[in-house]
């Protein structure tokens, strides 16, 4: 490493498909092991798996706990990420993709560790919703309403 | 939209799908609450046409971009629509958009009305209540509702109306359209259900 990057430490921790102006913090001992931010991968963002431990729909709606709030300061990369986006308003996994330009399955797994860990709140879809009388009348009302 | 404690939001979600070109981000945005975003997910499509070999099944995953807005509906329900590219070569497995979903919005642009066969096709095998709503693109109908109704063989119970993408009443419209197909089938079922075990 030479130049410019050689003074700034953290200079390679900004990937160049992120939309970020600023570097990232430095790490913290509490960090997410995901190498040292090059990787640019699917893979690398969820460490190689692709399993989750609990399942997302497009549309689960996600909001930061307060010990993920907490947590802010000690993740990194799309951890960080996730966390900061829906630290105030609940917002779909669909929503964090779309915002943080990281694909659906990305989100997915990392979400579900931050679940897993009490840093995230998940409202999942109404579980028979085609069945759901009372909700898909409360919803056509809203929508006729709207 | 703050949350109250102990009482979060319910997303639903409805799959907007049609062919190249229907309208279909058009629509979703002409009710949406935001702009609406886009998102990249895998899809596992099965080759067809023209890579079919026989029976070797050629599995390939795919990258689809969808375009989806989100409507606040009541301080509860959050309504996502979902966008999605019908027309192709692949039959798109869209098992995974389809999961959870309450219902789709077949959009048709007259002038290239096979367009929507795929997505018909998808919804009926699957039995997804859905309606058929053919973009008027402000005034222009290349051919009738009944015209179009016949052309694709939509079933009696399929609803076949007319929208505008680009106008939120016309959409909101359309939305109501297929909750109602929505609630009659809930409501029938509950019927069947109740008769059961009562």
């Amino acid at each position: 490493m030479r130049g410019a990057e050689a003074d700034d430490p953290h200079a390679q921790l900004v990937r160049p498909f992120l939309d970020r102006k600023q570097p990232l913090k430095p790490l913290s001992p509490d960090s997410y092991a995901l190498g040292a931010g090059s990787a640019v991968r699917a893979y690398a963002m969820t460490g190689g798996r692709s399993h989750v431990s609990v399942h997302l729909e497009f549309e689960t709606m996600l909001q930061a706990t307060a010990d993920g709030r907490e947590a802010l300061t000690a993740v990194r990369f799309e951890r960080a990420d996730i966390l900061r986006q829906c630290q105030n308003d609940p917002q779909s996994v669909a929503e964090l993709s779309a915002r943080l330009h990281v694909p659906i399955g990305v989100v997915r797994v990392v979400a579900s560790d931050l679940i897993a860990e009490g840093y995230l709140k998940a409202f999942y879809p109404s579980a028979n919703v085609a069945d759901d009388v009372l909700l898909i009348t409360k919803l056509i009302a809203g929508v006729r309403a709207l | 939209m703050p949350s109250k404690p102990g009482k979060g939001p319910i997303p639903v979600k409805l799959v907007v799908a049609g062919g190249f070109g229907a309208g279909k981000t058009t629509f979703v945005g002409a009710i949406s609450d935001i702009k609406p975003l886009t998102t990249e997910a895998a899809m596992t499509s099965y080759g067809e046409g023209v890579d079919n070999r026989g029976d070797v099944s050629t599995k390939t995953t795919t990258t689809v971009a969808m375009d989806f807005g989100r409507v606040a509906v009541d301080d509860s329900i959050v309504l996502y629509l979902f966008g999605t590219p019908g027309q192709d070569r692949f039959g798109f497995m869209w098992n995974d958009l389809i999961q959870g979903a309450l219902g789709a919005v077949v959009l048709v642009d007259s002038r290239r009305i096979e367009d929507s066969f795929p997505s018909i096709d998808y919804f009926e095998s699957r039995s997804v209540p859905f309606v058929v709503a053919v973009n008027r693109f402000g005034g222009q109908m290349f051919h009738t509702v009944d015209e179009v109704r016949e052309a694709l063989s939509i079933s009696a119970g399929v609803p076949v109306v007319t929208t505008d993408a680009r106008g939120r009443l016309a959409v909101k419209e359309t939305v109501l359209n297929l909750l109602d197909v929505v609630l009659q089938r809930a409501m029938a079922k509950a019927k069947t259900s109740s008769l059961v075990s009562g």
